[in-house]
Parts: C-alpha cells; sequence; structure tokens
C-alpha cells in the first residue's frame, strides 16, 4: 500500500496507455465512480481508467486536486483563514483558466467527467458546449458536435415549421 | 490486483464501425440529456432540427415547453387616467390570465410590458401569468449619473428587456431624458443628445444589481440639448415606449426620435422621426412591434388618420417607412364585423370597481357610443397585422391593415369612468399583452 503521509491513503490511477497516477483517496474520491468503487471494496491500489488516456486523466486528477474540499476529517490544507468567497471566487477564475482548452480536450473532458460522475467538472465543462448550442446556427451546431444530419430535407422542414417562431 | 471499471457502452464491435460511432456519438446519451436540459427553448428548438437522436430526446423529455412563451395576445392592458389600477381589456371567453395586479403593489399601474412581464411605478417587476413580483433595489448614485440626476428623475423611463425563448432572466435599462431648462445641471446647452458614448445604468435580474453600461453610438446624434428643450412639444410626462425585438431594445427618446440599442454589442443608433410628423397637431407617436417587425403609428389630423410606419433595417438602414395611411372615419363609416376568427367579446375586468367585467350594460348594449368623437391609438397586435384602437374611450376596436376592415372587440370603458374622470378622462398608456409561463422572479 502507498501511503505517502501519515493519515493519508494514496491511490494508484492507471490510463489504458499505461501511465500511473498516485492521488490522495480523498481527491480520487471526488469521483462518485471511484467512490463507488472504494466503498464497495472493489479497489485494492490501483484502478485501471479505461478510455481516458493519460493526458486527459492528469487534467482530470488536476482539477479534483484544487477541489477536493480542503477542511475536512484529513486535515489537509487548512484553508480557515480564507474567507469562503474570497476562495469561491478563487476557485471560479480558475475553473475560467482550466477549460480554455481546445474543442477535442473539451470533448473528452466532458466524457470523462460523465463516466467517472465528477458533477462540478461536468457542469462546467457542457457549459461551453451549451453556450455554443445556444449560440449558434443549426449547421454551425451540427459541424461543431460532428452530429451526423439524418433528416430528409422535407422532414427538416416540418420540424422547423412546427417551431417557426425559433427560426426567425 | 487492478479493477477494470467496466465501460458503460460496448455495443459496437472494436474497429470501423467503433470509429465512427465514436465520431457520431461524441457525447453519451445521458450527457447530452443532461446538456439539453439546460438549453433554452430557442436553443431547442434548433436542436429539435440537428437529427432524429436529439429530437427524439427533446420530445421524449418534453424539454421544449413552447407553450409557456408569450405567443398569444392575452389581452391589452390600459392604464386609465385618474384610476389606480391598470385594467386589462380581454377575450371573455378564453381561459385568460388576470389582469389584477392589485397583489403586488399598491399603484398598479402598467408603466413597461415585455415579453409577459410587466414593470409598476413602484419598481415592481410582475409576471401576471405565474403571479410572481420582484422588487428592483433603488437605482444607486452611479459615477455617470453625477450632476446629471434630473435627466433620470424628471423624465427618466425604465424599460424591460426580456426574452424567454432566449433567457430565463431579464433586464431593466433607464434611458435618462432631458429635463427642464433650469434642471441641466453639469450638461452644457450645446452638448450632442444623446451623447457619442451614452452611458445607460442597467439592473440585471441574474446579477440582481444596478451596474452602467456604455454604448456607443453610430451615426449621428438627435441634435443638441438645447435642441431637446426647444422643440420638446411632447410634455416630459407624455408615454414613452419601448420594443425588444432580436437582440435590441427600441425606445421613444424626445421629439419623436427613438433609438435603437444593441444590448450584445453595446451600441446604439438615433432613428429620426417619421417624415411628415411634424403635421400632426397632436403628436403621440405610439412605438410597438408586429411579428418581426417594429412599428410606429400616429392617429393624427383631428383623430381622422392613422398612418403606421415599418422600421426597415435592411442593408444597415434603420428608417420609417411609411406603410399605411387610413382614414378612420370612412372606415367607421363602412360599419365594422365582430372578431371574425373567433367572434368572442372582449371585456374590461374592471378592477378599480370590483371586478365583475364590463357587460355593456351601464353603457347601453348598442356597442356605439352617442357620438365618434375621437380615436385613441391602443396598440399593435404581436403577431398579426392588425392595429387596436379606441373610439371615444368606449368601443375597443380592431382594424386590419391589410383586408383594411374594422372589427368591434367590445366595451373597455371602465365602470363610473365618468363620474371619475370628468373631462380629463383618457388613456395614459397601453400594452398588447403576451402572457409567459416562465422566468421566475425572486
Amino acid at each position: 500500500m502507498a501511503t505517502r503521509e501519515a493519515g493519508k491513503k494514496m491511490i494508484m490511477l492507471k490510463s489504458p496507455d499505461g501511465m500511473e497516477f498516485e492521488v490522495e483517496e480523498a481527491v480520487a474520491m471526488e469521483s462518485q465512480t471511484i467512490r463507488k468503487m472504494i466503498e464497495d471494496d472493489c479497489a485494492d491500489t490501483a484502478i485501471l481508467i479505461p478510455n481516458i488516456n493519460s493526458k486527459i486523466l492528469s487534467r482530470v486528477i488536476e482539477y479534483c486536486n484544487k477541489h477536493v474540499p480542503t477542511t475536512g476529517a484529513t486535515g489537509a490544507a487548512a484553508s480557515d483563514t480564507v474567507a469562503p468567497a474570497a476562495l469561491a471566487e478563487d476557485l471560479k477564475i480558475w475553473d475560467a483558466e482550466f477549460i480554455k482548452v481546445n474543442r477535442a480536450t473539451r470533448f473528452d473532458l466532458i466524457q470523462a467527467a460523465s463516466y467517472l460522475n465528477i458533477k462540478g467538472l461536468l457542469d462546467l465543462t457542457s457549459q461551453t458546449t451549451i453556450d455554443t448550442i445556444s449560440d449558434n446556427s443549426l449547421e454551425e451546431i451540427r459541424s461543431f458536435l460532428s452530429t451526423k444530419n439524418d433528416y430528409l430535407p422535407e422532414e427538416e422542414q416540418t420540424i422547423r415549421r412546427e417551431n417557426q417562431w425559433a427560426f426567425q | 490486483m487492478e479493477v477494470v471499471v467496466q465501460q458503460e457502452r460496448r455495443t459496437c464491435d472494436q474497429g470501423r464501425d467503433m470509429h465512427m460511432e465514436a465520431v457520431i456519438k461524441l457525447l453519451p446519451d445521458d450527457v447530452l440529456a443532461d446538456i439539453l436540459r439546460r438549453l433554452p427553448p430557442r436553443s431547442l428548438a434548433t436542436s429539435r432540427c440537428v437529427c432524429k437522436a436529439w429530437h427524439d430526446m427533446i420530445d421524449a423529455g418534453q424539454l421544449l415547453r413552447a407553450d409557456l412563451l408569450p405567443h398569444t395576445l392575452g389581452g391589452i392592458f390600459i392604464d386609465f387616467r385618474f384610476l389606480q389600477v391598470s385594467e386589462l381589456f380581454r377575450p371573455s371567453t378564453r381561459t385568460a390570465v388576470s389582469g389584477d395586479l392589485t397583489y403586488s403593489s399598491a399603484n398598479a399601474a402598467v408603466s413597461e410590458h415585455c415579453n409577459g412581464l410587466v414593470l409598476l411605478p413602484s419598481h415592481t417587476v410582475v409576471n401576471p401569468a405565474t403571479r410572481q413580483c420582484a422588487q428592483l433595489p433603488p437605482l444607486p448614485p452611479l459615477p455617470s449619473r453625477a450632476g446629471m440626476e434630473d435627466f433620470y428623475v424628471l423624465g427618466g423611463d425604465k424599460f424591460l428587456v426580456f426574452d424567454p425563448s432566449v433567457s430565463p432572466h431579464y433586464e431593466v435599462v433607464s434611458i435618462p431624458l432631458v429635463p427642464f431648462e433650469e434642471r441641466l445641471g453639469r450638461m452644457p446647452r450645446e452638448s450632442e443628445w444623446p451623447p457619442s458614448l451614452f452611458v445607460l445604468p442597467v439592473y440585471s435580474s441574474e446579477t440582481k444589481r444596478w451596474e452602467e453600461r456604455p454604448f456607443v453610438r453610430q451615426g449621428s446624434a438627435a441634435g443638441t440639448i438645447a435642441g431637446m428643450l426647444e422643440e420638446d412639444r411632447l410634455h416630459l410626462g407624455v408615454k414613452r415606449y419601448g420594443v425588444y425585438l432580436r437582440g435590441a431594445l427600441y425606445v421613444q427618446i424626445q421629439n419623436d426620435f427613438c433609438c435603437r440599442i444593441s444590448m450584445a454589442d453595446r451600441k446604439y443608433r438615433v432613428i429620426r422621426p417619421p417624415a411628415g410628423m411634424e403635421m400632426a397637431e397632436y403628436p403621440e407617436l405610439h412605438l410597438g412591434k408586429s411579428g418581426n417587425e417594429v412599428r410606429c403609428a400616429l392617429v393624427e389630423d383631428a383623430f381622422r388618420f392613422l398612418r403606421v410606419w415599418g422600421l426597415d433595417e435592411s442593408r444597415g438602414r434603420c428608417k420609417w417607412a411609411l406603410k399605411h395611411r387610413v382614414d378612420l372615419r370612412q372606415a367607421l363609416a363602412r360599419g365594422m364585423c365582430r372578431r371574425e376568427e373567433t367572434d368572442e367579446r372582449w371585456i374590461l375586468e374592471n378592477v378599480n370597481d370590483g371586478g365583475g367585467g364590463s357587460d355593456g350594460e351601464e353603457e347601453g348594449d348598442d356597442q356605439a357610443p352617442a357620438k365618434s368623437d375621437y380615436m385613441s391609438f391602443l396598440g399593435f397586435h404581436p403577431f398579426e397585422d392588425v392595429v387596436f384602437l379606441c373610439d371615444t374611450l368606449t368601443r375597443g376596436l380592431a382594424y386590419h391593415l391589410k383586408r383594411s376592415r374594422l372589427e368591434y372587440m367590445g366595451i373597455l370603458r371602465p365602470r363610473h369612468y365618468g363620474h371619475i374622470a370628468g373631462s380629463v378622462a383618457g388613456v395614459n398608456a397601453s400594452f398588447p399583452y403576451t402572457p409567459c409561463g416562465m422566468g421566475e422572479l425572486s
């Protein structure tokens, strides 16, 4: 068992491309998927995360590290001196920087966040997609999300007409 | 020991199919559903057309509630002179939203309407359909107002910006007006109006705060402050209307000028008065919208003629174009019919007199005042090529601009109004109302 500091249990996360990440259990448990595995005792010390490459996994861990509650039973990095509002503001700025990634990375992050069930990261990563869908035309949405149009032209016209107000 | 987390969707085999699947479905269904659930109605309507899977997901989850959007006409709010509370003139049969807003404020006179939200003089925002209210905080002493306080206090108007198909949040924009000569404060008489950088106080329901937003003028000003003073034929008390359409707020300022304020790109333009306005004896330009067009109307020549202009915004223009000139006396002489489509009578709720609706008994059910003295303009039908008029403060009329036909809607004179208002009877302001079931107010 890997233990770096007294009282801090460490967990090994492995990506399919062979990289290993040693993280605190509390950080890994930001993922509800991993938390459940740990709580159900199906995880020992190493968990293989399929389908999430090392590049994305390292970003996910970076996010969890930042967002893990800093006060609690584990007593990690005390923040009693920092006002909660300031802390939240700091996190918001950090998040805004974190999400400055290209489209492919963002989709990978959405999938990872969804799969690992990390609500905060899912909210953060999908907001950009929500904004994109809200701000763009039909064709732009299709191209942005690489979604294939499987309507016949007349079918699309019919569906469009059902909500004509939205296209004026 | 290694634990392999089970993959949720391994329906496809390895290889080409798997790759195709990954390209088409970049987002897993549950993530996509979660994203769709958070989209505003307009984006949902677009998303239904993206592909069949999206369409099915949106419809199965009933995510798009177009029925709650302000797409129907619920009546016309009329603020009668000398009455405490605005009255809603509305269809009698339809399951209508009540216009009784007395639960929200003592002074429930509607001073502005936008897509189902109304603003009261007490700075209360009300949604009559959901009966929710929100109180705006007072306008703070923002730096741009320093030395210009009377531009806001004496004549400043507040306008609602709300489009529930795009966002559940609303904004309130305060537009300053040039006050009296002796109240100009720090503003020199020769300065341009509106200024090239128009700094407007804007309240956002999202942040719950007033903030200053600078808007850069494109094109020329309406004139100078001195010009506004000299030419201001409209009294400061006359109602100036606002319209919010496709992300732009159109507001009346002074001397029949309007402004088109683009909320997103922080720019604005002055719209010159329609040609021929100066001919009017009692110019009261009424701004509104019909369908996708911003319009204005004027009843003139001793209430005989109605002129309707549409705002031409093609090819970067922003200019009024005359669309209709109606001889109202002739139209009245030709006679009128009932509202064809529905054949339903409109009623006034008579909130000021304990409710009960106008049944025409008191006024006599002859549908016509003893003498047609004057016509006032009530507003534009928001979705049809129709305008609403009021004949001698008694009959509500709808005029079909394309078919040149006048329709009788119902009696809109408040009960005992003659006794209450006497010779000063009249309409301060009127707003075609489109009920909206969305947008939480708090």
